[in-house]
């Protein structure tokens, strides 16, 4: 049998496991909105820490990485410090958010900040940061599927029809069984896409360079402008490492997907577990990585996609099998994130416009339902933005990412309590100011004087934030007290409630 | 509504959170410019078969591993 249609096949059964998961999802689904939309709040140590792994990474982890690696050389190792950044930030800052969508019964992002701040303008801009810098996320997922199912089929299967056939399995399966469907299939896609891209890089290695050891010796003769900074391109400066290390902790978890996964937690002790071995996951997914990209650079070197260096490696030097089942891998990592993502768009419009604005009165069913509408208009959304751009795929997930930052002054003057929180107006000013300045130092000036435009926009978001915060009135004493007196008994307290 | 005063939450209040935070943000500047420029960017001498470079950024993030697992256990 053919190689290709191996792969194909590979990868058509697991889009059948998946489905399959979401219809066994739905039977266990009841008519709450919060079962659809959250999991109940009861998602344990076990479902919580695959589907986070499995959601921060995604098709950019799986093919990105690799394609980075090839180009930049080792300077992505830094892909270590972001990772495990987002475990810290987990811990002190994740059970935070636990425990105040807990208490309070906040779903998005967007609830945290208008309660606290009890402003509908500050509500309406943290739900449109959210979704707005997530749907580019989308288009990154879309595409990743699009390019795994066309180089699997040795492009019988056109990138837009893999596109297409890839985000109607994934939509159909959330419509199904909502979040639970989604934590259940990251489950399935976390496990197979670390042990995949594992096996994949450990056989290209040796059967190309005999062993790991051999592959880096080799590259210090070959090409040792790949083993030192900033890289044979100067990509990984000073500025662009500490930039990369903020956006893609601080920013990923501040994307409204992530942020769900904190709230659907079923304790307090889950979270800080997540914190302290997530990163365990997260950085070693790119040991394997650097030997794909590394290995591709020595015996393909040239390529105009580099993002495609681990299949097109493991079509000329892996068996078909193995290439099915790793192809499968890659497309596990890129739907466990687009699904997260279609869900948690869908969270935020439905809870934060449609319950809010359109039909407050709505019943649990009622919300089901409209969620499931909106889920087919993303699809068609995120259909159309994978076909009508062509990005690298780093480059668009960092920007996105440091979009959902700009959240980060407002998130932390609720979560953090301090004797002079920021005020609305502060908040205000400091994500417009946050995203004019990402737009000029992302798109008008690239990253001026070599440091990632995310950390000037956060810069200057959080400078504005705290100048304005002094000249304009502070948050409602009751409200502060509510939350702030509520985390200080939860983190301080005699008793936690995990 | 708690009856406690609330205080800033910027620090930790004990003296093992304040010496894990700091602990753990120092680790974290070896990591990052300068430092990791200064000190770290090269490829000799190989340690253990690894480039200078990457066994460096490798040992911290080990190191950076495990006392997030000490920090987890001793539940601060």
């Amino acid at each position: 049998m053919e190689p290709w249609v191996v792969a194909t096949s590979l990868i058509f059964l697991y889009l059948i496991i998946t489905l399959v998961i979401g219809v066994v999802a739905n039977r266990r689904l009841s008519s709450s909105a919060e079962d659809f939309l959250l999991y109940g709040r009861r998602a344990g140590p076990i479902v919580l820490y695959l589907t986070v792994v499995a959601t921060y990474h995604s098709a950019f982890a799986f093919l990105g990485s690799g394609g980075f690696f090839y180009t930049h050389g080792i300077g992505f190792w830094v892909a270590g410090c972001w990772t495990i950044l987002v475990g810290a930030i987990t811990y002190t800052l994740g059970v935070r958010i636990w425990f105040v969508g807990k208490q309070f019964g906040y779903v998005t992002p967007a609830d945290i900040l208008g309660d606290f701040y009890n402003s509908e303008a500050v509500r309406i801009v943290a739900a449109l940061v959210s979704v707005v810098f997530t749907i580019l996320y989308i288009q990154v997922q879309a595409q990743g599927l699009g390019y795994i199912l066309s180089v699997a089929s040795d492009d019988r299967i056109p990138f837009a029809l893999g596109t297409a056939i890839l985000l109607v399995v994934a939509a159909t399966y959330l419509m199904a069984g909502g979040l639970r469907a989604v934590y259940w299939t990251d489950v399935l896609q976390g496990i197979w896409m670390y042990l995949t891209v594992w096996i994949g890089a450990i056989v290209l290695t040796v059967r190309l360079f005999g062993s790991p050891l051999e592959l880096w010796r080799r590259v210090a003769l070959e090409r040792p402008d790949l083993l030192t900074l900033p890289g044979p391109q100067g990509f990984f400066g000073p500025g662009m490492w500490f930039g990369m290390t903020m956006v893609l902790s601080f920013g990923v978890v501040l994307q409204p997907h992530m942020l769900i996964r904190y709230f659907s937690a079923s304790s307090a002790r889950t979270i800080r577990l997540l914190g302290a071995t997530t990163p365990l996951y997260l950085a070693s997914l790119y040991i394997p990585t650097a030997l794909v990209g590394l290995a591709g650079a020595l015996v393909m070197p040239g390529l105009d996609v580099p993002d495609r260096i681990f299949p097109l490696l493991l079509f000329e030097y892996a068996p078909a099998w193995l290439t099915g089942l790793i192809l499968a891998g890659a497309t596990a990592a890129a739907m466990s994130t687009l699904d997260s993502i279609l869900h948690a768009n869908m969270t935020v419009l439905t809870r934060d416009v449609y319950q809010r604005y359109v039909n407050p009165e709505a019943s649990g069913p009622r919300v089901v339902a409209v969620g499931r509408l909106i889920v087919v208009a993303l699809l068609v959304v995120a259909f159309f933005l994978s076909i009508t751009s062509s990005d690298f795929l780093v480059v668009v997930v960092t920007m996105s990412a440091a979009g959902a930052m700009q959240l980060l002054p407002g998130i932390c003057a609720v979560c953090l309590p301090s004797p002079r929180p920021l005020t609305k107006a502060g908040v205000l000013a400091g994500v417009f100011v946050g995203l004019a300045t990402l737009y000029v130092a992302t798109v008008a000036v690239p990253h001026p004087l070599g440091m990632h435009g995310g950390i000037w926009a956060l810069l200057a978001n959080w400078i504005v934030a705290l100048v304005v915060s002094r000249f304009s009135a502070p948050p409602d004493p009751a409200t502060q007290a509510r939350i702030h007196g509520a985390l200080e008994e939860f983190m301080y307290g005699d008793k936690e409630s995990s | 509504m708690s009856s406690r005063p609330v205080r800033s939450h910027w620090w930790p209040r004990t003296l093992r959170g304040r010496v894990a935070t700091i602990a753990f943000l120092g680790g974290m500047l070896l990591a990052q410019p300068p430092l990791v420029f200064q000190l770290a960017n090269r490829v000799e001498p190989w340690i253990l078969g690894l480039p200078f470079l990457y066994a460096y950024l490798s040992v911290i993030y080990a190191a950076l591993l495990a006392l997030l697992l000490m920090i987890w256990r001793w539940r601060l």
